[in-house]
């Protein structure tokens, strides 16, 4: 299974390929292909998950398979890009994550898509094609061993992006303003290019650095490259402000790619692109690709490159759940859901690279949150998918030009009759099916619900997302929070990350009940007629949902539900992906260690802080001064570290263990009282009230509601100070072109036309002349000489006789 | 005195009588005919050569030592006749052939390989 | 004497050849053929070529002129007499023709070729007081000896004429 580990790519591309050429020939028009190659990716994944996650001790396992770009001469030249895969704890999961959620899409959009029936859509075929060389591109890029790889990897799916976002590109709306997926797709793919460009000089700077360290031999692969920066800083031949610099410029690409502020304004535009493809790619798996990105150059990042990323993730967090609060569009609030929850992720590695000694642990709480966040966030899309998919029948059934997507347009889909309490689904769920049985109130709930398969899992997901304990959401999430109030609390100048965390977290809560309850209670704002045609997708997608919504289950990430507090174990995601060796702090060899070892000490203080923090907390209101909390006390531990530096050789192993677990009890219920209030609010605006609390809120803040509802008005700025001079300075490029290159070209070409013309006049005059001359005269004297040729013989004697007697006469004049 | 120049004159006449027959005449029995006088008339010259040869010495003969004209004239005159029946043979076989495929024996009608 | 007698040959060859070119009947033209050539007989006659003459007459007279009226008899159509048996070249021909001779006659009495001749002339007053001998004898050993190879070359020619002639007028066997 492991040798054969580039089977896992190679059958989707061949997939694609059979696809592109045999398409509507292929079983299920190319779709079975399709699934059927993802399938065996599936099962091969999960054997080398399952074989990694077995094995007590796992060293990265590496496969070469071509050398590609040799770059220096003679013997020593070094492939640059080394084609090779890795196995090690990261990619087998994402490998995983990657084939699972790939392969569920790819069942799913064969209902999505109304594969059999009457509706099927018009490319079903390259739709599967373009599904398929993603595949191969995504797992490309989580495969590959070598930094040039990922970028190529990162390009392809780009590219594949860009395909399935303008998947239906012909589609035009009534109003010009909204905008149409091609657009959207040349959108994704321009603005992401932005971020590549930075990707692209980092890797750049990042090889010139590699070359100054080690000169001769130099090629990207990850591990090479680790040591040679580390053995750079060590030396002296890499400065640590380019080590930043470079960080901060790959990380441009992580930026572009996973929608992170200021870049992000193409994510919600490319759900323009069908909603399978919105769920993989723009969800669970590309996007994330920006978040993996950070995590493979986690090596050679230095603390400062750290914080950078920690503050860009920390507010795009915050911000894009600001402009999720006030979105309609059901599957605008996912996006903007999933750029907050990428910014969480984002943040999370940030705040792991900027700490040094890795207490925060932001690298695995990042990437959990990335494998977690795959799992319910696609769930949530496939959901939106099936309820967009209803609605748009419902709809197209009364000839109705209602947006399908409108969450105005939606209410009551699984409790019509309003008969069914939002706390009462909550908690008497599991029980429902036996209620039924008993209570008529309950049956009657329960036989009128329109969509229970949908909504079901749709409302594990949310859950998970709004950090509720039993979920994985809440793991992954509660430590992530809990390594930046770790951080915040021994760096109170950088308290702010936190803020932006636990605003975040709350937004999150809010706006995802606001989801479910615009869209599942409620009194339907469908016409009654339309309303009927309501109906539960097929299988093939309820399906798919019910595997994904399990999964979002904290069982199996870890079977303590409070993410360690009980079992003291963080999982089996902490132990199989652990933190890699750290380059980028040898950037502080000699003055660091004091540092490192105070911060060390001043964490062994951490032990008398927790209860003042705790104090702290308890006297600040709910949500957004908790986060000040620990700010208050951390200066008393900075202050108080120098003193206990002694103390702390003694105390260390379980002063760590304590100062953690006491922060991360306080983030613990911290998180929790954010999530719960969000969901109370929610519930009370939405699930009582009918949305009316909200509008109140609008009204008496017409201009925060306005920002809001505008998404800060990015896209405008976007529009007035980047694409309108762009276009205005590729008008005035078109106008030298035309006025100056053209004519100039043009003028050319009509010197040439000039001397063309002339030598054409003497080709016909001349040349021609001369030839048809030549002809001429030979027609002239055939025509002469035939009048000879009479055939008469007689006639023939007299030419004869006639030339003998001159030939007589001239004999006797000489002679 | 009929001298040598006498003869040439005779035959350039049956010449020049002959040719005027080929040019004129439509049938080819005609031309045939007329081609007979101009074959005469180089007869006629060969002879008359022979006959004057210069320098009045008669030749003699080595292996016999007797004076006798040299004939060498005569011989090609002999030929002449060989070629001249010859060709008059092939001639009127050509003649009944035509005639037998055309019906014609007139000149005109033989243009098959007119232009 | 022989001054007379060319004359009278000169002027039967004369007669006969515009005879042979002025009649219309291809049967007289032929006929006076025969005159001509008994006219170039005599000529040899008094030029001492006695076999010539005799060739001439056997051959020519009797050989191949009596061939020629056969084959005037086998191609004679009733309307050759009524069909003009000249073409319109007449003029030019006559013209032509008489300028060649005029030519040639002016050739041969041209004062340079003239005094030539009067040699030739002595020389056949010298030979022409030997007396006539038989030459038969001196043409056999010529043609046999120093022109053999003419001669045998010429008896292919002959056969070959034979043959010719007989392929030339053998009826084809498809048509009758």
């Amino acid at each position: 299974m492991l040798r054969t580990v580039y089977l896992i790519p190679l059958l989707p591309l061949l997939s694609f390929v059979l696809i592109t050429l045999g398409g509507r020939r292929l079983p299920g028009k190319g779709s079975f292909v399709a699934i059927a190659a993802i399938g065996w990716g599936l099962f091969q994944s999960l054997s080398i998950f399952f074989q990694v996650l077995l094995s007590p001790e796992w060293h990265p396992y590496h496969v070469d398979l071509y050398d590609f770009l040799r770059v220096g001469g003679g013997g020593n030249a070094v492939p640059l890009v080394q084609i090779a895969f890795q196995i090690d704890g990261l990619s087998s999961v994402m490998l995983v994550v990657v084939t699972l959620v790939s392969f569920l899409v790819h069942v799913y959009s064969l209902g999505y898509m109304g594969y059999g029936t009457h509706e099927e859509d018009q490319r079903f075929s390259r739709f599967y094609s373009n599904l398929s060389l993603f595949s191969f591109s995504m797992l490309v890029l989580v495969l590959a061993d070598n930094y040039a790889v990922v970028f190529m990897a990162w390009e392809l799916v780009g590219l594949c992006s860009y395909l399935l976002i303008g998947h239906w590109f012909e589609k035009d709306y009534p109003d010009p303003r909204q905008i149409t997926p091609r657009q959207a797709a040349i959108k994704a793919f321009l603005t992401t290019k932005v971020g590549d460009l930075g990707f692209v000089i980092g890797l750049a700077w990042l090889y010139s650095l590699c070359q100054a360290a080690d000169p001769g031999h130099v090629h990207f692969n990850m591990d090479y490259v680790r040591e040679t920066v580390q053995k750079g800083l060590e030396s002296g031949a890499i400065a640590p402000w380019a080590l930043t610099a470079v960080g901060i410029c790959i990380f441009f690409g992580a930026i572009g790619k996973s929608a992170q502020w200021p870049l992000h304004t193409w994510l919600p535009d490319a759900m323009e692109g069908p909603t399978p493809v919105s769920a993989l790619i723009h969800a669970a798996t590309m996007v994330a690709a920006g978040v993996y990105l950070v995590g493979r150059i986690f090596p050679i990042l230095t603390p400062d490159a750290g914080l950078f990323i920690a503050y860009t993730g920390g507010f795009t967090a915050l911000f894009a759940a600001s402009i999720a609060l006030a979105q309609n569009d059901i599957k605008k609030v996912l996006a903007y859901s999933t750029v907050s929850q990428l910014g969480y992720m984002i943040l999370s590695l940030g705040v792991g690279a900027a700490d040094p000694t890795g207490q925060t642990r932001g690298y695995q709480s990042g990437l959990m949150h990335l494998t977690t966040h795959a799992m319910f966030k696609a769930c949530l899309f496939l959901c939106s998918g099936s309820v967009i998919h209803a609605m748009h029948h419902a709809l197209h059934h009364v000839h109705s030009e209602r947006d399908p997507q409108d969450m105005r347009n939606m209410g009551g889909l699984f409790s019509p009759t309003g008969l069914f309490g939002f706390l009462e689904t909550l908690f008497l769920l599991p029980l429902m099916p036996i209620l039924s049985r008993f209570s008529p109130r309950y049956q009657e709930a329960w036989s009128s619900a329109k969509m229970p398969a949908t909504f079901w899992t749709m409302l594990v997901a949310t859950v998970a997302i709004s950090g509720v304990p039993l979920f994985s959401g809440f793991i992954s999430k509660d430590a992530i929070l809990g390594g930046t109030l770790h951080f915040a609390s021994e760096h109170p100048e950088h308290a702010l990350l936190a803020v932006f965390g636990f605003g975040a977290a709350a937004l999150t809560a809010f706006y995802m009940f606001r989801l479910i309850f615009m869209t599942f209670f409620g009194a339907p704002r469908l016409p009654e007629h339309a309303f009927e045609h309501v109906h539960e997708s097929p299988r093939v997608m309820t399906v798919p949902l019910s595997i994904l919504a399990v999964l979002s289950f904290w069982i199996f990430f870890n079977p303590d539900p409070t993410g360690g507090l009980i079992t003291h174990s963080h999982g089996w995601f902490f132990e199989k992906v652990p933190a890699p060796a750290r380059a980028g702090l040898s950037a502080r060899t000699e003055t660091a260690k004091p540092d490192a070892a105070a911060a060390e000490a001043s964490r062994a203080q951490g032990l008398s802080l927790l209860p003042a923090a705790q104090a702290e907390a308890g006297h600040a209101d709910a949500e957004g001064q908790a986060s000040t909390g620990p700010s208050g006390p951390t200066p008393h531990g900075v202050s108080a570290s120098g003193h206990a530096e002694g103390a702390a050789a003694s105390g260390h192993a379980s002063a760590h263990g304590d100062s953690g677990h006491s922060i991360h009890v306080l983030a613990l219920v911290l998180s929790l009282m954010v999530a719960f209030s969000g969901i109370a609010l929610s519930r009370s605006w939405y699930g009582v009230q009918g949305g009316v609390p909200a509008a109140a809120l609008a009204q008496r803040w017409p201009w925060l509601y306005d920002r809001l509802l505008h998404k800060w008005y990015f896209d405008e700025f976007y529009r007035a100070w980047v694409v309108r001079p762009g276009l205005h300075l590729a008008r005035i490029l078109y106008d030298f072109d035309m006025g100056v290159v053209d004519l100039f070209v043009n003028g050319c070409g009509a010197v040439a036309v000039l001397i063309s013309q002339f030598k054409g006049a003497v080709d016909t005059y001349i040349v021609d002349g001369l030839v048809d001359a030549v002809g001429f005269t030979v027609k002239v004297f055939g025509d002469v000489l035939r009048r000879l040729q009479t055939g008469i013989v007689q006639s023939y004697l007299v030419y004869i006789t006639l030339l003998t007697a001159l030939g007589v006469i001239l004999f006797e004049l000489m002679g | 005195m009929v001298t040598l120049n006498h003869y040439l004159l005779l035959g350039a006449a049956m010449f020049a009588i002959g040719i005027y027959g080929v040019l004129t005449r439509r049938n080819i029995l005609g031309i045939l005919i007329s081609l007979e006088l101009m074959f005469n008339a180089a007869m006629v010259n060969f002879a008359a050569f022979n006959a004057f040869t210069p320098d009045g010495k008669p030749r003699v003969m080595p292996f016999q030592g007797q004076a006798l004209p040299e004939l060498h004239g005569q011989v090609f005159a002999l030929f002449i006749i060989l070629v001249a029946a010859a060709e008059a043979v092939v001639g009127l076989a050509l003649v009944l052939a035509i005639y037998r495929n055309l019906k014609s024996i007139y000149v005109e009608h033989l243009n098959l390989l007119k232009w | 004497m022989a001054g007379w007698m060319f004359i009278l040959f000169a002027l039967l060859i004369l007669a006969g050849s515009l005879g042979v070119v002025a009649l219309r009947n291809v049967m007289h033209s032929a006929l006076m053929l025969g005159v001509a050539l008994f006219g170039v007989a005599g000529v040899f006659l008094l030029l001492g070529a006695d076999f010539l003459a005799a060739v001439q007459v056997v051959v020519y007279v009797s050989g191949v002129l009596i061939l020629m009226l056969f084959v005037v008899m086998l191609t004679h159509r009733l309307y050759d007499r009524t069909l003009a048996q000249t073409n319109e070249r007449r003029l030019l021909a006559s013209v032509l023709c008489l300028a060649l001779f005029v030519m040639l006659g002016l050739g041969i009495t041209a004062e340079n070729a003239a005094s030539l001749r009067g040699a030739a002339d002595r020389g056949f007053r010298q030979w022409a007081g030997i007396d006539p001998v038989a030459t038969v004898g001196r043409l056999g050993e010529l043609l046999l000896k120093p022109y053999v190879v003419p001669f045998e070359v010429a008896s292919v020619l002959l056969l070959a004429a034979l043959v010719g002639a007989i392929l030339f007028t053998k009826r084809e066997p498809g048509k009758s």
